[in-house]
């Protein structure tokens, strides 16, 4: 076999070179790797999980691009061409790609304004999920019925977010309706004392009761009590079975339409 | 009932403390611990059928078991018997039964804490605004100028509030958040008694002054420390026990 060609194309001192660029390459790939882990980790757990991911993401990008310009060099690339090559594909790369410069720019947007952040439960349209993580060009959030779904980070921007979980209490409102003939006041007794008796009920800020609307067959009340927002679905459902168990139990109608209908 | 006592095999050991209905089994090598809670005066015979055991596997070696009373993990809220106005340079003494936490710990080479269970279940509330505070415990008892012994039970803990108003503004006490992860236990006679809590109001709201000496109360001057407090009280810090929410939050 003639290995004269080979020879001629990668002399020994372009092999060692080639050799020594390669093992850097084994090395440093997984350092880098290694070295994002931690600091997500050690800033996830002096902050926040968003900042975490955020400095993990900033010295990955740092490292690799410190990682690349090492390789070439050692390989004994010169870095002038591919840094022009790259000004000219760049010009050409944004003009064909605005949609994707908009995401970045908005995901910045995002960072710095800080309307949710990484586990925040957020609502997106009809869309309620558990942001997994802000990327560059998009929010991922995982539904309750498990389900991926990605948002552009643009669409964040111009569009209505609600930030569920960003305050530590929240309200359950409990639509209640009795017939016209119950007493109020007792009534409003009894949906006071579920609220008092039930213990992931706050009693600061106070529960209420408010009137909301005499309606065709009932009067409308609403059941207003704060909760944690991790016990906000359990309370929700406790007090409305609640509400029900006591009403039948205080001999209080809970009116609903009937229709009659005449056999001719 | 804070020595150490022997766990029969299979043979379930009953303490009731409080509300608190406790069971204790050693079986196989493991306890087994099931725990509810009843207001009559008639404690139960028999564990609730309906019950659910929590099971721990026990070191070779371990032979005994304690109980330790400590008290809740989270701050209290606590109202005074009717609002209370401290004048300028005013200051009151004020006791509250707190129920206390049971921490069961098992003793073999060590002893190891195993779980901690309220003898009382308390409802939660929430000190501070609607962006940010935090969780307490809420107090249907309230803080009382005086303690009569035959009002404490074995299952309460009597804290102590001195309240000084330093500032140049009259004090209206409406609601005070006692915060008892910073507090000591003492026995007095089988009754259980905190330390001072002493409460600085300086004049501006979230700059109160809070010291916790860990000594025995002078009420009981003679009572034995128990327990150390789950969070020791960091010296000087400038915090809030006084609010009132502003906003009905309509």
């Amino acid at each position: 076999m003639d290995f004269s060609i080979i020879n001629e194309f990668i002399s020994p001192d372009r092999f060692e070179r080639l050799v020594i660029a390669f093992v850097f390459l084994a090395v440093a790939l997984p350092l880098v790797y290694f070295v994002r882990g931690r600091i997500r980790s050690v800033v996830t757990k002096k902050h926040s999980e968003h900042y975490g991911m955020l400095a993990a993401k900033i010295i990955h990008y740092i490292l690799m691009v410190l990682v690349v310009v090492i390789f070439l060099t050692e390989l004994g690339l010169s870095l002038t061409p591919l840094l022009g090559a790259a000004g000219i594909l760049g010009i050409a790369i944004g003009f064909a790609s605005q949609t994707s410069v908009s995401n970045i720019i908005s995901g910045f947007f995002l960072i710095a304004e800080r309307p949710f952040s990484v586990g925040d439960v957020i609502q997106v349209g009809p869309t309620i999920g558990t942001v997994l993580s802000i990327d560059t060009l998009s929010a991922k959030l995982r539904t309750f019925d498990n389900r991926f779904v990605r948002i552009p980070n643009e669409t964040l921007i111009k569009s209505e977010v609600i930030t569920i979980t960003k305050f530590p209490i929240r309200r359950v409102d409990v639509g209640v309706s009795v017939a016209y003939k119950e007493n109020l006041k007792r009534v409003r007794e009894i949906l006071l004392g579920i609220a008092e008796s039930n213990p992931l009920a706050l009693q600061e800020p106070k529960p209420m009761v408010n009137f909301s609307a005499f309606n065709a067959s009932s009067v409308d009340l609403l059941f207003l009590v704060w909760t944690t927002r991790e016990n906000f679905i359990q309370i929700r459902n406790e007090l409305n079975e609640a509400v029900k168990v006591r009403f039948a139990e205080e001999g209080i109608e809970i009116p609903f339409p009937q229709v009659v209908v005449h056999d001719t | 009932m804070w020595e150490p006592f022997a766990l029969p095999e299979d043979n379930p050991v009953f303490r009731r403390i409080g509300p608190l209905n406790l069971w204790l089994l050693r079986k196989s090598g493991e306890l087994w611990i099931m725990h509810d809670y009843t207001e009559n005066v008639t404690p139960p015979t028999e564990p609730p059928s309906d019950g659910i055991w929590k099971r721990w596997a026990l070191r070779n070696g371990d032979h005994s078991t304690q109980f330790k009373p400590t008290l809740p993990d989270k701050s209290i809220m606590v109202k005074p018997e009717s609002e209370i106005h401290l004048l300028k340079g005013s200051r009151v003494r004020t006791y509250t039964r707190v129920p206390i936490w049971i921490l069961i710990e098992v003793i073999g080479e060590t002893t190891v804490p195993i779980v901690e269970i309220p003898t009382q279940v308390l409802s939660n509330t929430w000190f501070g605004g609607f962006t940010d505070g935090e969780l307490c415990y809420w107090l249907t008892t309230s803080a009382r100028r005086s303690m009569p012994i035959e009002l404490i039970q074995p299952h309460h803990a009597v804290c102590i509030m001195d309240i000084r108003n330093s500032s140049d503004l009259d004090l209206n006490l409406d609601k005070i958040c006692l915060r008892v992860e910073r507090l000591s236990l003492f026995d007095n006679g089988g009754y259980l008694w905190a330390d001072d809590t002493v409460i600085t109001y300086e004049g501006i709201e979230g700059d109160t002054q809070i010291r916790n000496d860990g000594v025995t109360p002078i009420e009981v001057p003679n009572a034995k420390k128990l327990n150390e407090p789950r969070h020791p009280h960091k010296r000087g810090l400038a915090e809030r026990a006084f609010f009132l929410f502003r906003d009905s939050g309509e």
